[in-house]
C-alpha cells in the first residue's frame, strides 16, 4: 500500500508504476513461472501471461490486501490455470539450453546452478496445488500468509507443507541430491 | 535428510531470476500489453465478438421487420427476448470474471470453474435455440424465393412446408448439439476438470493412502 501511495505522490505513469513493481518482484515472477513450466518455451509463455494479468489487474489494485499478497495471488492464479499451447507436442527446449543463460565459468556457480536446476526439476514432479503451496513456503511466507493467499485454514497449510516437503525430499534424493 | 536445505537452494535461484529479468527488462511493458492466451481472456474476447455479431444480426432483422412489415409485433418481441436472453448471461459472466485473479486461489478457482461451466452451458443453449430460429427463417425465405407467386406469410402458414422443415431442423439441431457438446468438452470442459482437480486437492483435509 505504501508503495502505491509513493507512486501516486510522485505522479508516476501507469507504465512507470508497473515497471517499478516488476523490478521489485521479478524474482518471484520468475520462480513461479519456472515452477509451473516444463521447458524454456513454456517459461517464456507463462512469464509473459503473468505479466499480462498483472498489467490488466494493476489499475484496479485497491490496497485491500498487501501488495505482495495481491501479486502472489495474481501470479499463482495465472500459473494454475495456464494452458500450454497445443503445438508443444514436439521435443521441448531443456532448461540448461536457455537462451538467457550466460556462460558460467566458476566451479562454485556451476554447482549452484546444478542444485537450482535439480530443485526445479523436483518441484515440477509435484502436482500443481503442491507447487503453489511449497513455493510460498520456500519464499519464507508464514503459514498465516500462505493460508490467506491460498484460501485454506492455517492448520491445513501446516499439514500440507509437512507432506509436500517429505515428497520433495524423496524426489531430491532420487535425483541424486546427495552427489551435488 | 537434515542436510537438505531447500530454502537455501531456492534463494540461490535468485541469480537465474536476475539473469532472466535482465533479458526481458527492456520490453516488460510491451510484453504485458500483448494479447492474453488464458481461457478467461479468450472467453472475454468471444463474448465481445458475439455481442457485436449478435447486435448486427438483431439490427438487420429489425430492419427487415420494419421494411417488409413481417409480423412486426411478434418478430420484435421475439428479437427483444432473444437479445435479452443472450446478453443477460454474458453480462453476468463478464461481472464474475472481473478481479478473478485477485481472489485467493481457492475462491478464484471456484469462480473460474463456475464461469467456464456457465459459458459451456450458455453456448450450447444459445446455439441449440439460435440455429432452429435461423434455420426456419432461411428455409421459409428460400421457399419464398423459389416460388414468389405466394407471399412470405403464406409460406409461413403452409403446413406442408412445416412438415418438411420441422423434422429436418430436429435432425440438424440434434447433430449440431452433439458435436458442439463434444467440442466444448474437449476444449473448455477438459480445462474445467483440471481446475476442479486442483481445487479439490487444495481443500482436501486428508490424503489417500500411499501419498
Amino acid at each position: 500500500m505504501d508503495w502505491v501511495l509513493i507512486c501516486k505522490i510522485q505522479n508516476h505513469t501507469v507504465e512507470q508504476q508497473f515497471s517499478q513493481l516488476i523490478d521489485q518482484y521479478n524474482g518471484i515472477l520468475y520462480k513461479i513461472a519456472r515452477s509451473f513450466s516444463d521447458s524454456g518455451e513454456d517459461l517464456r509463455d507463462l512469464y509473459q501471461e503473468i505479466l499480462i494479468q498483472i498489467w490488466q489487474a494493476f489499475p484496479s489494485f485497491r490496497g485491500e490486501s498487501q501488495l505482495s499478497t495481491w501479486l502472489y495471488r495474481v501470479a499463482l492464479n495465472t500459473a494454475l490455470s495456464f494452458q500450454k499451447k497445443q503445438k508443444r507436442q514436439k521435443p521441448t527446449v531443456p532448461f540448461d539450453q536457455h537462451a538467457f543463460d550466460l556462460p558460467v565459468e566458476e566451479h562454485q556457480e556451476q554447482e549452484q546452478q546444478r542444485r537450482v536446476d535439480l530443485l526445479y526439476r523436483c518441484i515440477n514432479q509435484l502436482s500443481k496445488d503442491e507447487r503453489a503451496i511449497i513455493l510460498l513456503h520456500l519464499e519464507e511466507k508464514t503459514y498465516e500468509e500462505i493460508a490467506e493467499i491460498i484460501g485454506i485454514t492455517v492448520n491445513l497449510v501446516g499439514v500440507k507443507i509437512f507432506r509436500i516437503k517429505k515428497r520433495l525430499q524423496q524426489f531430491l534424493l532420487s535425483w541424486g541430491y546427495i552427489n551435488v | 535428510m537434515e542436510e537438505l536445505n531447500l530454502k537455501a537452494i531456492w534463494q540461490e535461484s535468485e541469480t537465474d531470476a536476475t539473469r532472466y529479468y535482465a533479458s526481458v527488462r527492456a520490453e516488460v511493458v510491451a510484453l504485458a500489453r500483448q494479447r492474453s492466451h488464458s481461457s478467461l481472456s479468450k472467453i472475454r474476447r468471444n463474448i465481445m465478438l458475439e455481442a457485436v455479431v449478435g447486435l448486427s444480426i438483431c439490427a438487420g432483422l429489425a430492419w427487415l421487420v420494419v421494411a417488409y412489415q413481417l409480423f412486426p409485433i411478434f418478430m420484435l418481441s421475439l428479437l427483444t427476448v432473444a437479445t435479452l436472453g443472450s446478453f443477460i448471461p454474458y453480462i453476468w459472466l463478464w461481472r464474475k470474471m472481473r478481479h478473478i485473479h485477485e481472489e485467493s486461489i481457492v475462491v478464484a478457482l471456484r469462480k473460474q470453474i463456475l464461469v467456464l461451466r456457465s459459458y459451456i452451458s450458455h453456448v450450447v443453449k444459445l446455439v441449440t435455440w439460435l440455429v432452429p430460429f435461423g434455420y426456419f427463417i432461411g428455409f421459409f425465405y428460400g421457399a419464398h424465393v423459389a416460388s414468389p407467386e405466394s407471399s412470405f406469410s403464406d409460406k409461413l402458414l403452409s403446413w406442408k412446408l412445416w412438415a418438411v422443415a420441422v423434422p429436418l431442423c430436429a435432425i440438424t439441431g440434434w447433430v449440431l448439439n452433439f458435436i458442439l457438446k463434444k467440442y466444448m468438452h474437449s476444449t473448455v470442459g477438459r480445462h474445467v476438470e483440471d481446475l476442479e482437480h486442483i481445487r479439490a486437492e487444495l481443500e482436501r483435509e486428508s490424503h489417500p493412502a500411499g501419498w
